[in-house]
């Protein structure tokens, strides 16, 4: 019977988007008592389609090794990058944390001002050369957010971003070591904003490539600092910690292509400053 | 701190329980009728869950009807659940939905109790542009600080009445990141049955209790 509608569905419409509707909806109709004109207008038309299609594929063939790094980066977190923010949080002011966060989200401003002129959005370029300039003098080489005070509200563009925008697929889901979830075309993303960002040209220039370290664990300890409360909740209820941050992270990022979230990110932050 | 933002902000729509019945779709005036509406029920039921002279059993009563009377617990278990559903026992697929609505009640009615003045404040209603049997109602959370969230709720009409199926704060959809979850629960444990003894595990702990009320 329920092979019979399949193909029946499938024949008379040739709908492959139909496919899920329509089990689920022998599924509600088995498990609803509903009447039949009902299931005929479910056929038609399930709400739910549209969600099935988004996830049903958790774009993780590389699961096995992921888990195993994940593991490893659980493991490191646990002995050492938790602790240490545990211990920056309770030991430094949060007006300190804070100006040493905006200092570095400062520094991200060059690599977001090319990824923004890269995906041909000059307003948000221009927005970001505005917010550059302000808060490296006014803000005192961007330890204070002047640009969001003066309606330059912050944002962040990564290359993963930009091939977002051009319609790059996700590429399957990576857990990087250290780093975390990523998928190929974030990861690759990464290692060109590295050759976008002027900071690896100065500190070659300079001599000073151990700065390039120096920055990575500021970065490493700022976001981790941030996150300890989101994370632990995040893994306080979770029942599989994995497929849940790879959930998070594969909408996130979504969203962030999609730049919907923006706008919300930037409302947070503003009211999230602390001057 | 934004999934606390985001289970409270979650907690106070379960207020905002009269949904059900308005009618958010259709004309501008609809539309402002269902806000105006929303917000005195918001207060009725803040007033309900976060009166502790009320027993806990009370509370917890209250919550749990205007929580099946806001969200379509059913329609959104068996989502979540995804394609796992059609294949397990009727009497499993019950005991999942006990345990889910016991989780979920675990996680948010906690976070009545230490009410501060947060507020939610209920937007516009727009059909959903991807599948408009969805109507979107847009809000703004503000917590005790002050900070504010934005948060998507997508409404599913059913029978000329409104029910929540699913909460999307910042790009990231409630429903979507517990179906994925579940869906690697239920194959590592080779069944549906095997996500109802985790669920029971961790409610028997009392892991979903909110971190600042296990304290």
């Amino acid at each position: 019977m329920v092979d019979m509608l399949r193909l029946g569905q499938r024949q008379a419409s040739g709908r492959a988007r139909a496919w899920p509707a329509v089990l689920l909806c022998l599924t509600l109709a088995v498990a609803s008592p509903q009447g039949l004109a009902d299931e005929l207008e479910d056929l038609e038309d399930d709400p739910f389609a549209d969600y099935e299609e988004e996830i049903e594929d958790t774009n993780d063939p590389l699961e096995i090794p992921n888990r195993f790094i994940f593991a490893m980066n659980q493991t490191l977190d646990v002995a050492i990058f938790r602790p240490i923010a545990v211990l920056y949080r309770d030991l430094v002011p949060e007006y300190m944390r804070q100006r040493v966060h905006l200092f570095l989200r400062n520094l991200h401003e060059p690599v977001t001002l090319a990824n923004d002129m890269l995906q041909g959005d000059w307003d948000r370029a221009g927005t970001t050369w505005d917010r550059f300039l302000l808060n490296s003098t006014g803000g005192v080489f961007g330890f204070w957010d002047v640009a969001t005070d003066l309606g330059h509200p912050y944002h962040k563009e990564d290359f993963g971003q930009t091939l977002g925008v051009y319609g790059a697929g996700e590429g399957p889901y990576l857990m990087l070591p250290i780093l975390g979830p990523s998928n190929v075309r974030d990861a690759s993303g990464k290692v060109v904003d590295i050759f976008l960002d002027p900071f690896f040209y100065i500190t070659r220039e300079t001599d000073k490539e151990e700065w390039r370290l120096y920055r990575f664990a500021a970065d490493g300890l700022d976001f981790r600092t941030r996150n300890l409360e989101t994370l632990d909740e995040i893994e306080r209820d979770a029942l599989d910690f994995y497929a849940r941050l790879r959930s998070l992270y594969r909408q996130k990022r979504e969203a962030e292509i999609r730049n919907d979230v923006d706008a919300l990110s930037d409302e947070v932050a503003a009211a999230e400053r602390i001057d | 701190m934004q999934t606390r933002r985001f289970a409270i902000a979650l907690a106070s729509v379960a207020l905002a329980a009269v949904l059900s019945v308005s009618p958010l779709a259709g004309s501008k005036a609809d539309t402002e009728q269902a806000s105006t509406f929303l917000d005195s029920v918001r207060e009725q039921a803040i007033t309900g869950l976060t009166d502790t002279t009320r027993s806990d059993e009370e509370r917890e009563a209250l919550f749990r009807s205007l929580l099946n009377e806001t969200f379509d617990i059913r329609r959104i278990g068996r989502f979540v659940v995804g394609r796992y559903w059609r294949q397990a026992e009727a009497e499993d697929q019950e005991a999942f939905l006990q345990a889910f609505e016991d989780a979920i009640v675990q996680r948010f009615l906690p976070l009545f109790s230490q009410y501060q003045g947060e507020q939610l404040i209920i937007g516009e209603a727009r059909p959903d542009s991807k599948n408009p049997k969805f109507t979107v109602v847009a809000s703004t959370y503000v917590d005790a600080q002050s900070r504010e969230v934005k948060a998507d709720w997508r409404l599913l009409q059913r029978d000329g009445s409104y029910k929540v199926f699913d909460v999307v704060v910042e790009g990231v959809s409630m429903a979507i990141t517990l179906r994925s979850e579940y869906a690697s629960v239920i194959k590592n444990q080779g069944g549906l049955p095997g996500l109802v003894v985790l669920l029971r595990e961790k409610l028997a702990n009392g892991e979903f209790r909110p971190a600042v009320a296990a304290e």
